[in-house]
């Protein structure tokens, strides 16, 4: 699994960690298989096997899980509109520096069609303002989901085919946010935005506060991967995406084009993609070659999404 | 060192920013680090010989990579993990940072 917690292996029979143990060791061979299925849809897309010209937005109910500690960390519902604004222009393609791509690549801009609002109605059917909220004795939280449970001091998830659950707390170690990748566990599925990532006003703090870092996650949670190929410096690595361009090790900061890397000249990397790593001011466009992996992901492991009136 | 100092059994987090070109530096997970997109490598000694590696993985969070540690002669840590095993210089060390030599 994509998690950096490290599950021991029960020395002798203890049933209930032995069920735990059971259970994590099923969900892993359940997720391989899932993984698999939904790579093996993307290459569909991606080969032109199987094609999907969706016309139609996408509206996704979020539930933002605020936990915090401190009252600063408590984010305020306009900043949690901030991000929610932001979201909606990044993934329509009307965040106004798309201008800004080098003309080479502006052919390759792409509206995801997709939108995001915060939930209307929660799992019980009850209306919500789409936030929850819990104060939490934990000061901050890593990347081993301890904040997606209640019982470890964070907040449970809302049903992930219904709902895209966004969690905003401290996270430890100077971590921006995290994502799982569609095929996981319902309980974990959705992303994790450290609070000074989170919107555009507020705690958020430069250079990380435009709400790019939510922008990158969800690409993760519709089963995007790092333009860098996650090869370390290497230039195999692929992000299983035609038109970005091959690519060397992520890059951050604010690169300057053309940046070459992996003989990639004379264009060189694609820095200004949502899925490098690069400071919020310097990222701004998807492609349509990532459209079409999203569009493969809607189609198979997150269809349920699909549908969904927009919320008035 | 025959055994490991008690204060070394955290999860270390690679402060890079903070390294000389002699050490390495790493800090706890609760040191105020600049925010970043990437996990820091990180290291866990755990009481008993326990030990992993801690790499980026492909979602923003760290992919671990387990393995053991033996402590050696001196101020040094035979530690396996993953394909390798290195053996590490331990050079300074209390509670708030643990300094490798490189």
């Amino acid at each position: 699994m994509d998690s950096d917690e490290i599950i021991e292996a029960p020395a002798r029979r203890r049933c209930a960690t032995e069920d735990v143990h059971r259970r994590l060791l099923n969900e892993s061979i359940s997720y391989r298989v899932a993984r698999t299925d939904i790579e093996n849809l993307a290459f569909a897309y991606a080969s032109g096997e199987k094609r999907d010209d969706r016309t139609e937005v996408v509206n996704i109910p979020v539930v933002v899980h605020v936990v915090y500690n401190t009252e600063e960390q408590n984010v305020s519902r306009e900043q949690i509109d901030s991000q929610i604004a932001v979201l909606n222009e990044d993934y329509r393609a009307l965040n106004p520096d798309v201008k800004d791509v080098p003309p080479i690549w502006q052919g390759l801009v792409a509206d995801l069609k997709i939108e995001f609002r915060l939930a209307t109605v929660d799992p019980q059917g009850n209306p919500t303002d789409g936030v929850t909220r819990r104060q939490t004795t934990r000061t901050s939280f890593g990347g081993n989901d301890t904040v997606k449970f209640a019982a470890t001091g964070g907040t449970d998830a809302w049903p992930s085919d219904r709902y895209l659950n966004m969690w905003v707390c401290q996270l430890s170690a100077g971590l921006l946010g995290y994502a799982q990748f569609p095929g996981g566990p319902a309980e974990t599925d959705g992303v994790v935005i450290t609070h000074t990532g989170f919107g555009k006003t507020g705690t958020a703090r430069a250079p990380f506060e435009l709400g790019r870092t939510a922008t990158h996650e969800i690409g993760h949670w519709l089963n995007l991967f790092h333009i860098g190929g996650d090869d370390g410096t290497g230039c195999g690595g692929t992000d299983l995406v035609a038109d970005t361009p091959n690519q060397s090790d992520q890059n951050v900061g604010r690169p300057k084009f053309p940046r070459i890397t992996c003989g990639n000249g004379p264009n060189g990397d694609m820095f200004m993609n949502y899925m490098d790593y690069v400071d919020d001011a310097a990222m701004f466009m998807f492609t349509k070659g990532q459209l079409e992996r999203i569009d493969a992901c809607l189609a198979g492991p997150r269809q349920s999404l699909k549908g969904i009136p927009p919320s008035p | 060192m025959s055994d490991l100092s008690p204060d070394l059994f955290q999860r270390w987090y690679h402060s890079f920013e903070e390294d000389t070109d002699d050490e390495a530096v790493y800090r706890p997970a609760d040191f105020p680090f600049p925010p970043r997109r990437a996990p820091r490598e990180s290291l866990e000694f755990r009481p008993g010989g326990g030990y992993i590696e801690y790499g980026p993985g492909p979602a923003d969070r760290s992919a671990p990579s387990r393995g053991s540690w033996e402590a050696e002669q001196a101020d040094a840590v035979r530690v396996r993990a993953g394909a390798g095993t290195r053996l590490l210089h331990i050079t300074a060390h209390d509670g708030q940072v643990l300094k490798i030599r490189k």
